[in-house]
């Protein structure tokens, strides 16, 4: 079930790329990409029981397919 | 973006974290064996807005020797295995399961790797597209492929939306009857 609202902004967005230049799309989407990596660096050097927690869920997440 | 020829699109696009991290681990991992690049990343390649915690790569199978190798390459490079030691992430791929590196000391974002196994994943592996991005290039499945198998078999709202994005960048491009071949490939796997 697809949100049609969010669906209508996927595709606004979708079309802002295919007719702007790379630079200036991949600009703009690598703000919301790399502060979404950063602010999860930051939490698990904040909170390093949580990383912990999380990695011992990538361990038993490797045991299934 | 711009279709080289059939199989290759070339991106002017600036590098993101992710892409920082996938193309220094491409590096090591293209001296061993071949991979294509699949899911999430691939919309994320053309533009989606968002991030994502793992970028999914499929390899073709490789033996003990040349997977120690690889290993210690990555760890040379700063990655390390966060799922499991040398020895039972080899295990893992033969079972047909996942392998996760990550830079050391972090856990997201990180690659996964897994042997393929499937008739999809084999034709993603045969089939797939150049992207050229800075003077690098990198493998990445067949749009028609990416797009059935986020429309049929993932089917989250977050898939069926990167399948949309797609659709939307690729209008021009993207082969319908192509599309419509894989979902019923796929269709037909999901009931074995």
């Amino acid at each position: 079930m697809v949100d049609n609202e969010r669906l209508e902004f996927i595709r606004l967005w979708a079309d802002y790329v295919r007719t702007h230049e790379d630079r200036e799309w991949s600009r703009q989407q690598n703000k919301v990409i790399d502060s979404q990596i950063n602010s999860v660096r930051e939490f698990y050097r904040r909170y390093p029981e949580i990383k912990k927690r999380i990695l011992e869920r990538y361990r038993l997440k490797g045991l299934k397919k | 973006m711009e279709w080289v020829d059939d199989y290759t699109i070339k991106l002017d696009k600036e590098l993101s974290e992710l892409d920082k991290l996938l193309f220094s681990f491409l590096q090591v991992l293209r001296k061993y064996t071949n991979y294509v690049i699949v899911s999430g990343y691939v919309s994320i390649l053309f533009g989606r807005a968002r991030a994502t915690e793992d970028i999914d790569v499929i390899i073709e199978e490789i033996d003990w020797n040349a997977f120690q190798n690889l290993f210690k390459e990555l760890e040379n490079n700063e990655f390390w295995c966060i799922n499991a030691s040398e020895k039972n992430a080899f295990s893992l791929l033969e079972e047909g399961l996942r392998v996760r590196f990550a830079k050391k000391d972090e856990i997201i974002p990180n690659i996964e790797i897994k042997f393929y196994t499937s008739l999809a994943e084999k034709i993603a592996i045969e089939n797939a597209l150049s992207v050229a991005i800075q003077n690098r290039t990198i493998r990445i499945s067949p749009l028609e492929l990416q797009i059935a198998f986020k429309e049929v078999l993932l089917a989250s709202e977050k898939d069926l939306e990167d399948a949309e994005h797609l659709r939307e960048v690729f209008k021009d491009s993207i082969d319908e009857e192509k599309t419509e071949h894989y979902k019923k490939l796929l269709e037909s796997e999901k009931k074995w």
